[in-house]
């Protein structure tokens, strides 16, 4: 075996230690283990906030521009379970089931008993007496008693007309109690 | 050596995190989609069929005063069974007691109309003979045009439940609580009742108009 030149010790011995270098490199992880646990703490703190602001309120209305943006306001009365109607741009809605189109802040005459003039909307109306059916079988089950308790979620933009004539179907059917839900201004 | 075993000893006894951190990192973005940051309150309304129904159990005595304030596209009219209620100075020939400003309800214009409403509430018909009963004193009919949009009525419903701070005509004279003219729902009896400040009713130190009867005006 041919004895070797200074250049290729050289070039050896660098190569050894770059060798070297990487296995410390790779050892390096066990070494220092990466802790999670303080992590997991803030993921933690996260997790109860959302649980906590998650379902808080007995319905859940979602706010969509041009579609379903309730009006501010001062007061700081909470929400108790009632049915829920919602009066958006371009449906009511009973229960998060959409009942009837709405269409320039107007209800189709054809859905209407009376006509264009009228303010009893026949599909609407089924609904709410089926909940208003469902809610008394539930009370004679033992459940709540039925109060006939409405929460209308109504779009800022609606005008009064249309929500007269929600307000008067749902006294049709049974339901007699009305708040409006809007968004507190104020904690 | 022995330093070397029991190091080994706690290595092997850790807890693996990783399962419990793959579990919270799926709920957190879920949670996140789902929840709702603004909070939602409600107010009450009653219609005329309920009120309807409530007054005629009840003997009547005493004439009603019947306050009511009407919205139109022009603005605030108030009337009672006495006639028009605008204020001083105001002349009640055009049926209108505060004018829209530059076509809208304005925050100045809903803010004269409290302070008229705190004027009729607290001064000119403070006295419980004014009213058939002694829940009438609290009672309006709010009378908007079909055309009126729901976040002004919102709005006058805010201004006509709430007795106005820094009033002056007359001034107020007790601390308005910070929860203001808040109700809450009693489960049990399935009514509303009223949130107590210090040990008092709201409904004493905060509230003015807050039996509302929503009816429809013409256009």
């Amino acid at each position: 075996m041919s004895e070797m030149n200074p250049e290729q010790v050289y070039w050896f011995a660098k190569k050894k230690q770059k060798k070297k270098l990487k296995m410390e490199a790779r050892r390096k992880p066990e070494d220092m283990p990466f802790t999670i646990t303080s992590l997991l703490d803030a993921l933690v703190i996260i997790l109860i906030f959302l649980l906590k602001t998650y379902g808080s309120d007995p319905i859940n209305i979602t706010q969509k521009e041009g579609e379903m943006l309730l009006p501010k306001s001062v007061t700081m009365t909470n929400m108790a379970d009632a049915v829920d109607i919602l009066i958006s741009a371009s449906t009511i809605l009973v229960r998060n089931n959409a009942v009837v189109n709405v269409k320039n802040g107007k209800v189709d005459a054809n859905s209407k008993r009376d006509g264009p003039d009228g303010f009893f909307i026949d599909p609407l109306f089924k609904k709410l007496k089926d909940e208003a059916k469902k809610l008394k079988a539930a009370e004679k089950q033992g459940g709540r008693p039925f109060r006939g308790d409405a929460i209308l979620g109504v779009h800022k933009g609606t005008p009064y007309r249309l929500l007269a004539e929600v307000l008067y179907t749902a006294n049709q059917a049974e339901f007699k109690t009305y708040t409006f839900a809007i968004v507190k201004m104020r904690d | 050596m022995a330093k070397k075993k029991l190091r080994d000893e706690i290595e092997a006894g850790e807890l693996n995190l990783l399962p419990i951190m793959n579990l919270i990192c799926l709920l957190i973005p879920f949670l996140l989609m789902s929840a709702q940051f603004i909070k939602i309150g409600v107010i009450l309304v009653e219609t005329p069929r309920l009120s309807r129904v409530q007054s005629s159990q009840k003997k009547k005595k005493k004439e009603a005063l019947n306050l009511s304030l009407v919205m139109t596209d022009k603005g605030f009219y108030i009337k009672s069974r006495h006639g028009a209620e605008c204020p001083e100075g105001v002349s009640a020939d055009k049926k209108l007691c505060f004018p829209k400003k530059e076509g809208k309800f304005t925050e100045k214009v809903l803010r004269d109309l409290q302070l008229h409403m705190w004027y009729l509430y607290a001064s000119k018909y403070k006295d419980p003979s004014s009213y058939a009963t002694p829940e009438e004193k609290h009672t309006i009919t709010l009378i908007p045009e079909p055309t009126i949009k729901y976040d002004d009525i919102v709005r006058t419903l805010d201004m006509i439940r709430e007795i106005p701070r820094g009033a002056q005509n007359p001034p107020v004279k007790h601390a308005i609580p910070t929860s203001g003219c808040s109700m809450k729902y009693n489960k049990k009896s399935g009514g509303w009742g009223f949130v107590e400040s210090g040990g008092v009713s709201v409904k004493q130190t905060a509230c003015m108009y807050f039996r509302v009867t929503l009816a429809l005006g013409s256009s």
